[in-house]
């Protein structure tokens, strides 16, 4: 009779051990992390609205949250009105491997952009690739081009001097300037600009671009930081549109589809690259939707900490905090007399009428 | 007949013999269990010995919806230990004996036979309340509050060291709870709990499960919520040889009306359940704040000479744990 192939298998490939028999807050999908981070590395953080929870996290986890704009010497109102910290740059959300990428070649190779500064209705210019970062606005297409050279300045330590980078995909849908291909996080028109048919075009990567422009961003962020360790996660937020002509449902599958398989190339391809599975924490069939708010789609605060306490356990070496054996068997022996404490409801009347 | 063949007889009789057949072997001294027999509806009624905790009253009620024919007679362990003699007579009156692990060796020391006995262990879970512990006076009975026996381990502590109430308030944190291993007691009160009831012989881990995704299932550590409740009775009345519908209404909660401590939110989280710092007390509708909490059981302490109470489900280690914690934290 031949071997089954499965039956040298760890508990973790299989469902029944790995997630059927365990509790949904306690499935760790981490098997095989590729490095471990100290409280010392420098961690830089980039990526859609999910990477903005994991910023917050790592700082009051008391991880070395690498932050060079943190907008010193600025009120803590006017740090959060400008989004310092939010990511380790003010770059706002990068939703996109294509903008992640156009943003590494534009600070650390000059890449210049056709479209510099759009106006706002109340007169005021923004930058086209981080619309919202600055909610007052600038005065002059010059004032957001100023801004701008300092903020690449600040990216530019990002990528060179970053020991970990986590990166979180977004989705694959994106306005382009049909001009030079940048891609712009939100449509013009949006939060500045105009929408003009002639210059701007919708596109929805696909999954050769995205791989493709992810190994070119790893490879030029090697060039300029060797040493640096990439984690890749997926963000489990839904679209909250598409402009594709079909559900939004079925749109927010393809893109964290093409953008799974996309971290899973990268991460194939390199010693350096890991993925870090918190899309399957929060949209996994175990946790049924409990990671979630009202909306279905914004992630709440126990799911975030699921994934934060998953990144903890496999990255570092401080542990889980579960209970080890000297631990277990105390509080075993300790368990008949516990329970066999009779209730306490006649005294709980006393004490309640006395 | 050989002992083999007597014993092949009698495993196969265990299993087909009607109830009276049984009887009359057993006066003969044969050890035989009767085989399940399935009531209809206007058969004489299956009478059932219940005695549990304070849980009883939902049990007897998910037992009586989900078995018509059955006729539950039940208490609480408190009872059947006041009147030992009178659950004795129950015992040998009723068809089926749903007890706990403690009533069931009370019942069979005094003769009442085994086979009739359903196992019901208490439910206790302090995965969710792991600050919670007893209190007992020198004469071994409990400390009580507006929260019945319940106590908060690091309130009580916090009184014995004469820490003030700021104070206390101060350390129910994050880095307290990890000091005093807090967050491993789902793990280790997960698998006391699923052991229990297994070698009970009624299984509740995919139960467990379901429960924990629905978030915090506890009012305090030994009062689930009636859902829980619900589903163990169904397993239990699964036990009953007796008819049973399928009825999934939901049950009643009274010990909602007792006091519910809440699952602090450090805990809650890292248990994937939302928690709070709001303590309800027993038979009222209202709420404590942490620090109200803390001021009406510094009252009560404190009418008790410093080490006269003894804490109860705790060990020595955590106080040692505790004390390293508060070392140096306070100036004192």
């Amino acid at each position: 009779m031949a071997d089954n192939p499965y039956e040298s298998g760890q508990d973790y490939q299989f469902w029944r051990r790995a997630v059927s028999r365990t509790e949904a807050h306690l499935v760790d999908p981490v098997t095989h992390p590729k490095f471990t981070l100290t409280r010392t590395d420098r961690i830089a953080t980039a990526g859609s609205c999910f990477a903005q929870h994991i910023s917050r996290r790592l700082g009051a986890l008391g991880f070395n949250y690498f932050v060079p704009e943190g907008g010193e010497g600025l009120t803590p109102e006017d740090r959060q009105r400008g989004q310092y910290g939010v990511f380790s740059a003010r770059y706002g959300n990068l939703y996109t491997v294509h903008q992640l990428n156009q943003l590494f070649r534009e600070a650390m190779h000059g890449e210049g952009r056709h479209e510099t500064a759009w106006q706002r209705e109340d007169g005021r210019f923004v930058d086209p690739y981080r619309p919202t970062v600055a909610p007052e606005g600038y005065a002059s297409p010059g004032d957001v081009a100023e801004a701008r050279a300092e903020h690449l300045g600040h990216v530019r330590r990002v990528f060179a001097e970053a020991d970990i980078f986590v990166f979180t995909l977004g989705l694959t849908e994106a306005w382009r300037s049909r001009e030079d291909g940048a891609v712009f996080p939100l449509a013009p028109g949006v939060a500045g600009g105009g929408f003009d048919e002639a210059r701007h075009t919708f596109h929805n990567f696909t999954i050769d671009e995205t791989r493709a422009e992810l190994a070119s961003f790893l490879d030029g962020l090697r060039e300029v930081n060797p040493e640096v360790r990439v984690l890749l996660t997926v963000s489990p937020v839904p679209l909250i549109a598409t402009f594709e002509d079909r559900h939004v449902l079925v749109s927010t599958t393809y893109s964290k589809s093409v953008l799974r398989v996309a971290a899973q190339a990268a991460c194939d391809a390199s010693d350096m690259v890991d993925y870090f599975p918190s899309y399957e924490i929060i949209t996994g069939s175990p946790t049924g939707g409990m990671y979630f708010e009202e909306d279905s789609r914004e992630v709440n605060s126990i799911g975030v900490a699921h994934a934060m306490r998953s990144f903890v356990s496999a990255y570092t070496d401080e542990g889980d905090g579960r209970a080890d054996m000297a631990l277990r068997r105390e509080e075993s022996e300790a368990y008949g007399e516990a329970a066999s404490i009779v209730c306490d409801e006649e005294e709980v009347d006393r004490s309640v009428s006395s | 007949m050989s002992g083999g063949m007597r014993e092949r007889v009698l495993h196969v009789a265990r299993g087909i013999l009607p109830g009276s057949v049984a009887r009359r072997l057993r006066r003969h001294g044969q050890s035989v269990r009767s085989a399940p027999q399935r009531r209809r509806s206007g058969d004489e009624s299956h009478n059932v010995l219940l005695v549990s905790n304070c849980a009883t009253p939902v049990y007897a009620k998910v037992l009586e919806r989900l078995c018509p024919t059955i006729r539950v007679t039940a208490y609480d362990d408190r009872s059947a230990m006041a009147n030992h003699a009178q659950f004795l007579k129950d015992c040998a009156a009723n068809d089926s004996l749903i007890l706990s692990p403690l009533r069931r060796d009370a019942a069979v020391k005094d003769g009442i036979d085994e086979t009739k006995i359903i196992l019901l262990p208490p439910f206790y879970f302090t995965g969710y309340h792991p600050d919670t512990v007893y209190l007992a006076k020198p004469d071994k009975t409990s400390v009580t509050t507006r929260f019945g026996a319940y106590h908060s381990s690091i309130c009580y502590l916090s009184h014995q060291a004469g820490l003030g109430i700021a104070d206390t308030v101060s350390l129910y944190t994050e880095e307290v709870y990890r000091e005093l291993d807090f967050f491993s007691a789902w793990q280790t009160g997960r698998d006391n709990l699923l052991n229990a009831f297994s070698d009970a012989g009624i299984p509740i881990d995919p139960m467990f499960r379901r429960w924990a995704r629905q978030g915090c299932f506890m009012h305090t550590v030994n009062h689930p919520h009636s859902h829980v409740l619900g589903d163990i009775g169904r397993l239990v009345a699964a036990k009953l040889p007796v008819e049973r519908r399928d009825v999934g209404l939901p049950v009643t909660d009274p010990l909602a009306n007792g006091p519910s401590f809440p699952c602090y939110p450090e805990i809650a989280e890292a248990n994937g359940a939302w928690g709070s710092y709001y303590f309800k007390p027993a038979q009222i509708d209202e709420l404590m704040t942490l620090t109200e909490f803390v001021t009406m059981c510094f009252e009560t302490y404190s009418a008790f000479p410093k080490g006269a109470l003894i804490l109860r489900n705790w060990s020595q280690r955590k106080t040692r744990a505790f004390e390293a914690c508060i070392s140096g934290r306070f100036g004192g």
